[in-house]
């Protein structure tokens, strides 16, 4: 009896063993260092620079990776940092780092590095978070501790976007946005950055020996930047590059027919976090701070047709909450939607009728209803401009034909109705939840800052020193009740992402923020059975 | 023979000046806030930021204050620093002239060699069916602006028959693989350099060949490739040359394009996105130093006329 027990337990034991051993051989992948993944991007590096180039800077997020990532949900998970505690107050925010990370020079990864990123960015970078400065920075055994002098929501935000490198590298580079070098350099993911050539246009990563997590299939990823958009997707479709990325943006929706031209190619459609809106400008136009005038052309726009025509059909009709559905505390809104006649009814109510029966309503001086509509995008402007005419104003046209005309315009404020474009990262930014485009106290070259109405300020504010938590929730639902009652600008529509998926090979993953170029994916994706 | 030379002294450095002038102001024109490009547009930055950005760059002072510290720089040979590419502008240029040069150096020595002898030819032979279509051949291409050109020749030699590559100067640095990646931007200017040198001699040559030169040429017996490029070619370069001095620029103007289409890191790169982010100090330096590169070409055509049209150095010391 006694030996049957033993036999059966030992027998158990061995299924168990073989069980382990299995799983171990299946989950693992063994690295083929001959496998070389190509990588598309019209992203272009012009210079060497890992801190002065910003495409660079993006590129290498895999290599010096930060201590947060953005999942495919666009959800903050750990990169970096294994995990993370706040306190109540939001102030102490403390990061565990993953052993898995070890520089590839073989020097051990430790808290010390963090410390050290944190502060030499803040130091030495200009456009680096305000809060860094203030913060204090501690460090024990392998975790850091960071205390805020007050709660900043966007922190896990703002250290998406912070590399964080080598101390024993930097600590002696005193002007690191000066500092070229074609590689190679340190990194503590699964690859690192051996080669950066500006003249052949191309990155080079290979695996990190000190790699303690999953190992990657591809032993080489190559990064290859084209001068235009074009390029680089001639260069995927002939065959030339296995994938195609672009940092900030999805695949051009202009060319996703092109995908459907090839057996290899297919496109992956997911909801993104940007959108296209029309801004009022509520602070020098007399219809633009005219709410009445506002809620009038919200009815104005044809919604579907925008999607339809603007974003080639790659996009969802938005809600007069504003914000996309993927972005945290989204609520339910009323839905945008095209009714002229409604419209049309709204304004003549507004005091906006057409007197002199010509077609063009008049003001309440009695003049023609002249409104200034500023555009950075032709196709979406001229519908934009019919749809204003349909509704009975005349309509003086501004095209914007570049980033430095669109700055000179806005600035003046020089329009009534202005259409811009909102950025997965520039949904978040400021104060996040699209607020750091209206606010007039917000700067930047993408920004209308078109509202100085005290309720929206304070309510900014508010949020932006606000750890996350039900207060938080409160005041983003009370943020998008603003955008629906008060109309500062109308959503046209919610753009979806494409991305094209190379079916010879598995695996993908594509995260919200930064599409398929993340750690994630990297590390899952093989050649397809 | 001095106040020949001192005159044309005064003429080129009176050209400097005003070249130097407008480096200074034209990009200073240009719609738009360098500090605001510089930021970029989806970030999270603060008044004081972008305040004390401004400082750092020197964009608080006056303009004339500006221009004066642009003048001392330029007497030490500093043309500035890019805030957008941190780096001397000086480095910067230097390190992409070499493969501007050879782009656009190698493509004008092509299209002017090929250019003038098929020119004289056509001029010459103008009655017949070969010269025609070569003529009418030429007239085509240069019609087609370079970028158009560049274009087409991607679009079928790299994406469609994949014969050349997609990108960059080389895969590794070596004599092959630059001729390789090089070939096909150079054919491209070369082509369009070719057919307007080609049109232009050949007018030239019919000009000439109805002197009365050629005929008693003819007549003592002399070799008719003799007469053709010993002769008339000669004496119709003389356009050429002049064009040669206009052209300079147009074709550094058009490399801009063919390194866009062929995702070369060239000098015309560098000023697309200077322009692109309002990078002043480049913008100044890239300017005054493609002037200063058309001056030395004017100069040069200034000098080659003299020593091929003796008359005009005589007239000169007249």
């Amino acid at each position: 009896m006694y030996e049957k027990k033993h036999f059966a337990t030992i027998g158990i034991l061995l299924i168990v063993i073989l069980l382990i051993f299995c799983s171990g051989c299946i989950s693992s992948t063994q690295t083929n260092s001959e496998a070389i993944l190509k990588i598309a991007t019209p992203s272009e590096i012009t210079e060497a620079s890992y801190f002065g180039n910003y495409n660079f800077a993006q590129m290498t997020r895999v290599t010096t990776p930060p201590l947060i990532q953005v999942d495919e949900n666009g959800d903050n998970i750990g990169d970096l940092a294994k995990s993370w505690t706040v306190s109540s107050d939001g102030k102490i925010w403390t990061f565990t780092l993953d052993p898995d990370y070890q520089w590839s020079d073989g020097t051990s990864l430790s808290a010390e590095d963090v410390k050290f990123s944190l502060e030499y960015t803040g130091e030495k970078i200009a456009t680096s978070p305000a809060w860094i400065k203030n913060a204090t920075i501690s460090t024990s055994g392998n975790t850091v501790t960071i205390s805020l002098a007050e709660p900043v929501y966007r922190l896990c935000g703002d250290l998406v976007a912070i590399n964080i490198v080598p101390k024993h590298i930097w600590q002696s580079i005193d002007t690191p946005e000066e500092y070229i070098s074609n590689g190679p350099y340190v990194g503590s993911a699964a690859y690192y950055v051996k080669s950066i050539d500006t003249d052949s246009a191309t990155l080079i990563l290979a695996v990190n020996p000190e790699w303690k997590g999953d190992a990657p299939y591809y032993g080489t990823i190559e990064i290859h930047w084209f001068a235009t958009e074009d390029a680089a997707i001639s260069a995927m479709l002939g065959g030339e590059c296995d994938t195609y990325w672009k940092y900030g943006t999805a695949f051009p929706t202009t060319s996703v027919a092109l995908l459907e031209t090839s057996d290899k190619f297919t496109a992956v459609q997911t909801p993104s976090l940007k959108m296209s809106y029309v801004g009022f400008n509520t602070i020098t136009s007399d219809v633009g701070s005219d709410l009445a005038f506002r809620k009038a052309i919200a009815y104005a726009l044809n919604y579907d047709e925008l999607v339809e025509i603007s974003a080639a059909g790659y996009g969802l009709s938005a809600n007069s909450g504003f914000i996309p559905s993927g972005v945290p505390y989204y609520k339910e809104t009323t839905a945008n939607t095209y009714k002229l006649e409604t419209a049309k009814s709204m304004l003549d109510a507004a005091g906006y009728k057409d007197v002199n029966g010509d077609g063009i309503r008049e003001d309440t001086n009695g003049d023609a209803l002249t409104v200034t509509l500023l555009t950075r995008d032709k196709v979406a402007g001229e519908l934009i401009k019919e749809y204003l005419e349909k509704a009975g104003l005349k309509v003086e046209y501004k095209f914007a034909s570049d980033i430095n005309a669109w700055i000179e315009l806005k600035e003046a404020h020089t329009y009534d109705i202005a259409y811009n474009g909102i950025t997965a990262k520039g949904m978040m930014m400021d104060s996040g939840w699209a607020t750091g485009y209206f606010a007039s106290n917000a700067v930047g070259a993408g920004k209308l800052q078109n509202v100085d109405d005290p309720v929206f300020l304070e309510l900014c504010a508010k949020i932006s020193v606000t750890p996350d938590g039900d207060e938080l929730k409160s005041l983003i639902s009370e943020l998008q009740d603003y955008y629906a009652e008060q109309v500062p600008g109308i959503a046209l529509y919610w753009c979806t992402d494409v991305t094209p998926i190379n079916t010879e090979i598995d695996g993908w993953y594509i995260s919200k923020a930064t599409g398929i170029y993340n750690e994630i994916n990297l590390l899952s994706i093989h050649p397809a059975d | 023979m001095n106040k020949a030379v001192s005159r044309k002294i005064t003429r080129y450095s009176i050209c400097l000046l005003i070249v130097v002038l407008l480096v200074f102001f034209l990009p200073r024109c240009m719609p738009g806030d360098p500090v605001q490009c510089l930021v970029g547009e989806d970030v999270y930055v603060t008044q004081e930021i972008l305040d004390a950005l401004t400082v750092k760059l020197g964009l608080d002072q006056p303009l004339y204050e500006q221009f004066e510290i642009y003048l001392q720089d330029l007497i030490t040979g500093d043309l500035g620093y890019s805030y957008t590419r941190h780096q001397n502008v000086a480095d910067l240029i230097w390190s992409r002239v070499p493969w501007t040069l050879l782009l656009t150096g190698v493509s004008m020595l092509i299209g002017y060699a090929f250019g003038l002898l098929a020119g004289t030819w056509t001029g010459w032979m103008s009655e017949t069916k070969r010269s025609k279509v070569l003529t009418a051949f030429g007239v085509v291409v240069s019609c087609i602006p370079p970028y158009l050109l560049g274009l087409i020749f991607f679009s079928v030699f790299v994406y469609q028959l994949g014969w050349f590559p997609y990108k960059g100067f080389y895969e590794t640095p070596d004599i092959f693989s630059i001729a390789y990646h090089m070939a096909l931007p150079i054919l491209t200017l070369a082509l369009f350099v070719f057919a307007r040198n080609m049109i232009i001699m050949r007018g030239s040559v019919l000009t000439e060949k109805d002197q009365l030169y050629p005929q008693f040429a003819k007549s003592l017996g002399i070799p008719q490739n003799k007469i053709i490029y010993g002769h008339i070619m000669k004496n119709a370069i003389l356009p050429i040359v002049t064009h040669f001095a206009i052209d300079f620029g147009f074709i550094l103007s058009g490399a801009l394009f063919i390194e866009i289409i062929f995702s070369l890191n060239g000098l015309g790169r560098v000023m697309y996105t200077a322009i692109l982010n309002l990078d002043y100090p480049v913008l100044s330096g890239l300017f005054l130093v493609i002037a200063i590169m058309v001056i030395c070409a004017n100069l040069i055509a200034d000098v080659l006329y003299g020593i091929i049209d003796p008359r005009v150095k005589r007239g000169e010391e007249q």
